[in-house]
This record gives C-alpha cells, structure tokens and sequence, in this order.
C-alpha cells in the first residue's frame, strides 16, 4: 500500500476513532440535533458571577442577610456543607472541577430526548463525584431510588426518570434511554455520524466568538416538527407588534436556523440572535418593516439632556396602515377603518395614511427624558418624564401649516372635552425661535388659588406641544421638551441599526426617587405592608436599579443575517 | 320579642356578674364597635373591664399624628391618581389599620347613611373630602354634621342639587334631606318639600366648592314643617333636624346598625335614647357610648342578632387575626359582595340586614375568604397563617377551633361542625390542611353572625 494511502487511512482511524476525551460534545451528539448549546468554560461564568462586585454590595443588604437566617436557607447550606465533606472539597471547587472543560446540551429529532454533557477537569475527579453522588443518595431516605444497568459495559443509572453515564471525563444525562444510547455510541466507539457533520452547523459554529456561552437552532426541523407553533405563526394580531416585531415574523417562517451567544463580563450582560434572511423570505406587506433591500436604518436622535428612554427605528408606518388590510384580522381592520374616518376628518378631509402618515419619512424616533419642575408650578404630585416622537417630513414646507392647524384643532377638542369633565383648559400658544424653529405650544391652566400647588393632578405632566425646524417635527407632551428638540444637535457616527432602543437606568432610578413617596404608598396599598416596610422595599427596589447602568436592543440586518441582540450594563465597583 | 323589653333595663349600664366579662362579650363589644379584635386587643379589654374598654373606644388621641399623616400621604397618592379605585383601597387599608375603630365604623355607618356614590360623582377628591368630614364629624352633633353634608360638593352633585334655582328648586335634593337623612317617611308634607326646596335655591357648586348665588336664591317667605320665615338652607336644615321625629329616626338608625337587624325598634324601646339626644342637642357620641355600655347590647337580644356585612366579613376576618393583604384585590372583592367603598348601590345606601345574604352571595363569602388564604401577599401577624398560630401556641386542632370561635364567632359553633373542622387541621403541619380548615370555618352559616 502506497504510503500516503497508510498514512490517510490512520488519520481517518485516527480522527473516526478518537478517544473520548478527544471529542468535542459536537462529535458525541447526534447528527439530528436540533438545539445545541455550550458553555465552554463555565469556571470563567462562575468567577464572573460569583466574584463580581456587584455581589459584595448584595451580601450587604438587610433583606440579604435576612434572607440567609431563615430556616429553608440554612437547610440549603447544611445540605451543601454535607456535600462539600463527602466530596472532601468547597462547593464552588467542586462545581468548578466538574464541569472545567464545559456543559453541552443537545435536544434530539429522532429519538425525542434531550443530553447534557458535562466535561470534568479529568476522569479521577468525576469517577470520585460520581461515587460521592452515589453514597450520598444511598445515604438519603429512599436509597432504592437509583436504579443501576449497563450499556456496552459502561455503567448507567437512572434517578427519577433520568438516566446518567460517565465515559472518562464526560458525564451524561438524558431523559431517554434512546438518545442517551446514541450518545454513548459515539462516546465507547469514538467515531459515528454526529452534529459535527453537519455543513451547516459547522459553517455556524465557525463564526462563533469567544462568547460566554453558545447555542444553534435548526428551525427548518423544528417548524417541520410542530414545534413552539406559535413562534412561527407569521401572524401578529396587533398593529403595537406588527410594528415592532413584523419584519421578524417573515423571516421566522423561512429562515433555516438560529444561533444565539450569550456574553457575561464584570461589565454586563448581552445575548445575541443571529439568523440567516433573504430578500425574497420578507412579504410585500412587511416591507415596511425593512425597508427596500432590507437596509432600512432608524434615525440619529437629538441630543438630550437626563436621557431616559430611547426608539430609533425603520418603519415606514403609511406603508403599514395602507397594508392593513393584509395584516390584520377583520376586528382589527373594522376598528383601523372607524380610526381613519376620524382621522381623516381631523386632517381637513386629507387621507390618514396616505397623505399624513405618507407625509413622513419611516425613521421614526421615540424619546424620553427625565422632567424637571424646577421654577415651575404648579408642580404634580406623581411626576412622569417626558416625551416625545421624532420624525422628518418629506415636504416641510407644505405639511408645517397642515400639521399646526391639526394641532390647534385637536387642543380646542381637548378643551371642549376637559370643560364637560371639569378638567383644567389648554392655553396655546406659537413660538418662532432664533434658528427657524417653529413651536405650537399647549399649557394646562390652573384654578385660581391653586397656582402654587406642589400638589397638582397628573395632568400637570403635560403642555402637549409640537415643533418643527427645517424637517424635522416633533410631537412632545411638553412645551420644554418640544423647545430643547428643535434645538439641539444631533451627534451623528454611531452605528446604524434597524431598530436601537437604550433605557439608562441611572435616569430611572432618578426619576423612580422623585416618586419615592407615591412608590411606597402604592406599595402599602398593594402588599399591605406598613409604612416601615413599605419603605424598606421601595428603598431595596431603587438600590436593585441602582445596580445597573443601561439596558439596550440591537436589530440589525447586514450581510444576509437579521441579528438581534440584548444588553445590560451593570455598575461596577 | 322586644314587647317584652323593658326599656329601663335594656338602656341602664351593663354590669356583668362573675365572669360575664370575658374574651366572647369583649369580642362582641369589639366586633359591633369596630371591625374586630386579634387575641391581644381581647385580652386587653378583658383585663380592663367593659367601661374602661367603652371609654377607649372614644379615645379622640388613639390615632398617633405618625398614623394621621400616614394616612393623609398614602390618600394624597391616591387622589393623584384621580382614580377612585384607589380611594376605596386607601379606605380598607385605613379600616384595617386604625386604632381608632368606634371613629371608622361610624364614618362607614353616615357614608351608608348620606349615601353619596362615586359611580355619579366620578371625583376622587369630592369623595376623600366628604369622607374626612363624615369622620370629622362622625360622633359629634348630628344637626353640624347634617349642614355640613348638605353643603358637601359630593352630596350635591349625586342629588342633582349642582345647580339649584328659583326658578326650578331641586326638590329631590329637598326630599332626601328629609325622608333618608333626617325624619324617615310619614313625617312631611309634600308641601313641606316644595318649600324646604325653596330654601336650598342659590345653593350651588361651582369648580368643586360650595357655593351660594344669592341671585339665584328665592329671597321669599316659606312654610317648612309648621315654621314660616324667609329662610335659606342652613334655616332649613335647623328646621327639618328640630323636628321632634329627627332623633328617634337617628336613634333608630343607630340601634339598627349597632344592636340588632330585626325587628325595628319600637317607639317606646327607643324613647330614653330619644330624649337623651333631645336633652344633649343631638349630640351622637354619648348616645353610641350609651348603647355600647348597654344591658340590651350585651343581652340574648343583640349578640348574634346581626349579620355580617361584606366590610365586616373581609375586614373583620383580616383584623382578628393580624392580617394585611392587597388592600385593592380587598376593596374589589367587597365591592363584589354588594359594599364596595364609595360605592352605595343607591340614595338609600346599604339596606342590610338579611338582604346581605342570597345563595350567591353566600358562596361569594366563602370564596372571599379562601382568596384571602390563598394570596400570597395575605399574611397574619406579617407571616405565614401556620407561623402566625405557631405563635399563638395553637399546637393543635382543638386549639385551633377555640381560637377561630372566640375571636370570629358570634355565636358558638356546632359540635360538628367543630369535628368536621378539626378532621380537615389534622396534625396541624400542613399547611394546605390549615388553609382547608380555616376557610371551612368560615364558611359556616354561623360566621356570618355578628
């Protein structure tokens, strides 16, 4: 035999029959897996969490240390203690140790079960966890419970319905006896078709990152299979969500698979969705949601000052109420249309969706900033943040005057209103600013005598306004916040998105503490707890958002994937 | 039955013999007087004898400034709400929580009595002021308390009396003042309220406050219940609370909501209680303490001659045994019952009595109080239903059941009923079983007794 035919047939009988500990969970799990997932170094999660310190300032809270006095707490910690003796190490050690080189877990098509492969440090250190385990439920109350067999002359027990094998370093779990056979197959032969073979899951797994943890999807199986139908109904059933999460649902139905990275730092949380997306896979009625060529970005936003809540998105919402009809149901549609009569009327006989709604361009901004009352009165009782919504108009100079007469319509209707409610009037008001801007203002009129309360009724939240400079228009539901928009500049370089929305939860404690008082009134009246209580789980309440420094959403679509990806900042030190 | 009371007797002091005094007459007492007492509050009142425990009841210094400003900062959110939903828990939290219980149930007796809903008058804030006024003036004089709520914005606007003309006087406004309020039916004219109507022309609310619009008021002389003058409101309230039949419909009243249900009290039953508020211009606090120190109030007559009404059920229940909960899930749920807080059914308020209990509103109890046990945010003596008897030395279900009699029941139990509630406890270590046995309790007929 030639000698590079020797040779390639010993690395095939090398490769297709390795050694388990030279395996990857990949190479063990069966080739129809349909979800995989992995931590690869769980010693590094476990010091991120444990060691972070954040949890420093936890173990100092009263209601921690009251939490670990209590009776169920020190059962825990008996029982752990008990453990950590037989094992003859910490608990923390020990975890480490046995699950050093990683956790897997796979769900099976075909033999319907689910695998959790857990690598040790070394086969010693889990062949003594395993007989530790083993002694310790002996020990228990009902030591008959463990069933013991073999598979192959490997060792398998079964607790409850589970069954577990350890082959050198690997630990098993299963809920089915089939895919737990599977799985040891590969592990005694060292060789067999598995999830590694898969093309696609390859190519996936090749682009992973050094993320925390790691997973994959095939979603063409599972829709095949029936699974989580709701997911991949396509349908929303609700304008609120076709907007936010329409584009998405197309793509749920076509796309093949998912891959989905979970990051964990000192610094913050993130978790990622990733999956595959195609023009053609995006209806005609859902281009709204993209845009042309999918490459629909939402818009910088004004800078702002106390910034508490951001939207920036693509949508191009005339497109979306024309498209209603394909959309949504006949409830839906029937109350769209009473909607667009009404409107229609307000907008002087000019079409909602088509001439107002087509007026603007699909960015659409969605702002809210912390309120400041300060030289102002009266002043509420519950003090909201204000807000507002951020477009551009295609054709300022024609929709401004439209858009402003709209506006001065809508606040005599509210005043009529409010006057048959007892509710207090709206004066108007119209500003021209230095830069052009242009601003429609609003303002709630106190009853006499009560123009210095610092007691006000909620509605004095509110000088709804609107603003307009060049073409940018601005809706906000105070007159400031209307004045600091058509003002201020825009930061622009930042990364373009889909969709990007961003909480700062500095702001929100900020604004939580303002309302401290109404917080812990509703807390009395809701958990029935007294003022002392009350306090101290309002104080815990504003402590815990404390912890954090922002939450942010991420939809982007580039190089034919549609990504999703969550994040939260924590305090540090 | 009462042709055999003897007025003198029923109205004299009570003086128990031995030990009449003790945990079941205190909780009589503490349970008509208030919304019921947890063991320490009995054993207090048994230790301090009836008189003592009846002048506590009066203490005009139980509620602390801390407590009073609590609760005026937890209506104060409320009412920033706007939303009276929230008004009504505020008030259950209240009923609930405040040492001063006789003041409560009294300012829950006149919200019953001058019944003002606020499915009509949609405002929070109309609501909480006429509710501090009732409890303002709750045991004071009643003729002060009824100007004052003739006067009441809220009143005025459930009784369409928000504007009130000469040219068309509010005679409904007229009427219930006279016929609900103040003299009960049989004791006018019709042309008694036509002119007491006059009266009230001018009288008018604008931007939440009382007014009075001497152009819209009839400067011209009326004939109100035998008095001519040219009188105006507060001259027509005097008139209709002057009238000899306004202290016997208030003592009636009283006897009603405090001793029994049924039958009405007779003229004659009625007459000290009478002439003592002739004799004290009217004056309701001494004719309370009178009634609450009573023979008739401690005697076969009165207890366990009332039902419950829903506040007496979900409250009391609550309170007897330390409890809190959600106070809004509270006030909904009575509200379900047929009492919800701000909410009178009509002009009439409550009618009482009987009329609280049908087959559905019977299971509506039961399943009241096994929401109670079932909340997660219920808790007794701020913890578990099984701690909070652990703590009070119920080890077992024998104990158990004393325990649930003394401080729920008006009347004793059945002796099976008893087994049956002590099979359900069984060892007392579950906790499920705890639940199981105390809702079964209070799901007797007999715990709707008061």
């Amino acid at each position: 035999m030639k000698p590079s035919v020797l040779m390639i047939s010993a690395l095939f009988c090398l490769t297709a029959a390795l050694p388990a500990q030279e395996r990857s969970a990949a190479d063990l799990l069966p080739e129809t897996t349909v979800v995989y997932a992995e931590i690869t170094n769980p010693p590094e999660l476990i010091s991120t969490i444990f060691d972070h310190p954040l949890r420093q300032k936890i173990e100092a809270l009263d209601q921690y240390k009251q939490a670990v006095r209590t009776d169920g707490y020190r059962g825990f910690l008996t029982g752990r203690k008990f453990v950590e003796i037989q094992l003859g190490m910490e608990w923390r050690e020990a975890l480490e140790t046995l699950t050093a080189k990683g956790v897997y877990f796979g769900a099976d098509k075909t033999t319907g079960g689910v695998a959790v492969l857990i690598r040790a440090e070394d086969s010693q250190s889990l062949d003594l966890f395993l007989t530790k385990l083993l002694a310790i439920i002996q020990l228990g109350e009902n030591p008959d419970r463990i069933k013991e067999g073999d598979y192959r002359e490997t060792p398998a027990y079964e607790l409850n319905k589970t069954m577990f094998a350890v082959v050198d370093d690997w630990l098993l779990i299963t809920n089915k006896s089939e895919t737990g056979k599977s799985v040891l197959d590969r592990l005694i032969d060292g060789s067999g078709e598995s999830l590694a073979d898969r093309p696609n899951f390859v190519a996936a797994k090749s682009a992973r990152k050094a993320d925390t943890a790691w997973g994959f999807a095939d979603l063409e199986s599972l829709r095949n299979a029936g699974v989580a139908r709701k997911f991949f109904v396509g349908e929303s059933k609700n304008p609120a969500v076709e907007l936010l999460v329409g584009g998405i649902l197309d793509v749920l139905q076509e796309t093949t698979q998912a891959t989905a990275a979970l990051n964990a730092t000192v610094d913050g949380l993130s978790l990622s969705f990733s999956v595959p997306m195609k023009s053609e896979w995006v209806s005609e009625q859902r281009e709204f949601f993209f845009g042309p060529g999918q490459s629909g970005v939402g818009p910088e936003l004004p800078d702002t000052v106390e910034t508490l809540f951001t939207f920036s998105a693509y949508r191009d919402v005339s497109e979306m109420w024309l498209r209603a009809g394909d959309l949504f149901d006949e409830n839906i549609n029937d109350g769209l249309a009473e909607a667009d009569a009404n409107l229609t009327t307000f907008f002087s006989g000019k079409d909602f969706g088509e001439d107002i709604l087509g007026s603007l361009t699909p960015q659409i901004g969605f702002i809210a900033t912390k309120q400041s009352f300060a030289g102002i009165l009266p002043v509420p009782t519950i003090k909201l943040p204000q807000f507002a919504l951020v477009m551009d108009l295609r054709e300022p100079e024609s929709m401004t005057r439209e858009l402003r007469r709209t506006f001065q319509s809508m606040i005599g209707f509210f005043n009529v209103i409010g006057a048959m409610e007892g509710r207090p009037q709206l004066e108007m008001d119209m500003l021209k600013l230095d830069n052009g801007a242009q601003l429609v203002t609003s303002t709630y009129i106190p009853e006499n005598g009560e123009e210095g309360s610092t007691d006000a009724s909620i509605l004095f939240n509110f000088s709804p306004s609107v603003g307009f400079v060049g073409s940018r228009f601005v809706v906000a539901s105070t007159d400031r916040f209307a004045k600091e928009l058509v003002t201020s500049k825009t930061t622009t370089g930042g990364p373009s998105a889909n969709t990007k929305v961003s909480l700062n939860a500095g702001m929100l404690q900020s604004v939580l503490d303002e309302n401290r008082e109404q917080l812990i009134s509703q807390n009395m009246l809701s958990d029935g707890n007294s003022r002392e209580e009350a306090e101290t789980a309002i104080g815990l309440l504003l402590e815990f958002v404390g912890y954090f420094k922002d939450a942010s959403i991420n939809l982007k679509t580039e190089d034919g994937q549609v990504s999703l990806r969550f994040g939260i900042q924590v305090q540090g030190d | 039955m009462q042709t055999n009371i003897d007025p003198g007797w029923a109205w004299s002091e009570y003086e128990p013999a031995g030990d009449d005094w003790n945990i079941r007459t205190a909780a009589h007492l503490l349970r008509r007087s208030g919304f019921g007492a947890s063991r320490q509050e009995l054993d207090a009142a048994v230790a301090a004898g009836p008189i003592a425990t009846v002048e506590r009841l009066f203490d005009s210094t139980a509620e602390s400034a801390a407590f009073q400003s609590q609760m005026r900062s937890v209506a104060s959110s409320s009412l920033a709400t706007g939303n009276v939903k929230q008004l009504s828990a505020w008030w259950a939290y209240r009923m609930l929580d405040t040492p001063a219980q006789l003041l409560e149930k009294l300012t829950l007796f006149w919200h019953g009595h001058f019944a003002t809903s606020a499915a009509k008058v949609e405002d929070a804030e109309l609501m909480y002021n006429q509710n501090v006024l009732l409890r303002r003036f709750a045991l004071g004089r009643f003729p002060e308390l009824v100007l004052q709520i003739a006067r009441d914005p809220a009143v005025l606007i459930y009784l369409d009396s928000a504007t009130n003309r000469k040219a068309h006087p509010n005679e409904n406004f007229a009427r219930e003042i006279m016929e609900l309020f103040c003299l009960g039916e049989g004791n006018y004219q019709e042309e008694d309220i036509r002119e007491l109507a006059r009266c009230f022309t001018g009288w008018e609310v604008k931007r939440k406050k009382f007014r009075f619009n001497r152009y819209q008021h009839d400067t011209g002389a009326k004939s109100v219940l035998g008095e001519t003058g040219k009188f105006g409101g507060e001259d027509g309230v005097r008139i209709v609370v002057n009238h000899d039949a306004a202290p016997r419909f208030v003592a009636s009243r009283l006897v009603r909501f405090f001793v029994f249900d049924e039958p009405q009290a007779t003229s004659e039953l009625l007459l000290p209680l009478v002439k003592q508020l002739e004799a004290d211009q009217m004056n309701v606090g001494p004719v309370v303490k009178r009634i609450l120190s009573s023979n008739l109030f401690y005697s076969s007559q009165a207890v366990g001659r009332k039902v419950k009404s829903p506040v007496e059920v979900a409250i009391g229940f609550l309170r007897c045994l330390e409890g809190s909960t959600d106070a809004f899930r509270l006030a909904d749920q009575m509200q379900q019952l047929g009492q919800g807080l701000f909410y009178p059914p009509s002009v009439k308020g409550w009618d009482g009595g009987r009329t609280w209990i049908n087959s559905s509103t019977l299971l509506g109890r039961s399943n009241l109080i096994r929401e109670l046990l079932e909340s997660e945010k219920t808790r007794f003596g701020k913890t578990t239903l099984a701690d909070y008897l652990k703590a009070n030395d119920i080890g077992d279900a024998d104990r158990l059941v004393e325990f649930l009699e003394e401080l729920l029941f008006a009347v004793p139990i059945p002796a099976a009923a008893k087994d049956r509630i002590k099979q359900l406890a069984g060892n007392m270590s579950d906790n499920r079983k705890l639940v199981e046995a105390v809702h079964a309790i209070c799901s007797l007929p007999e715990f709707q007794l008061a």
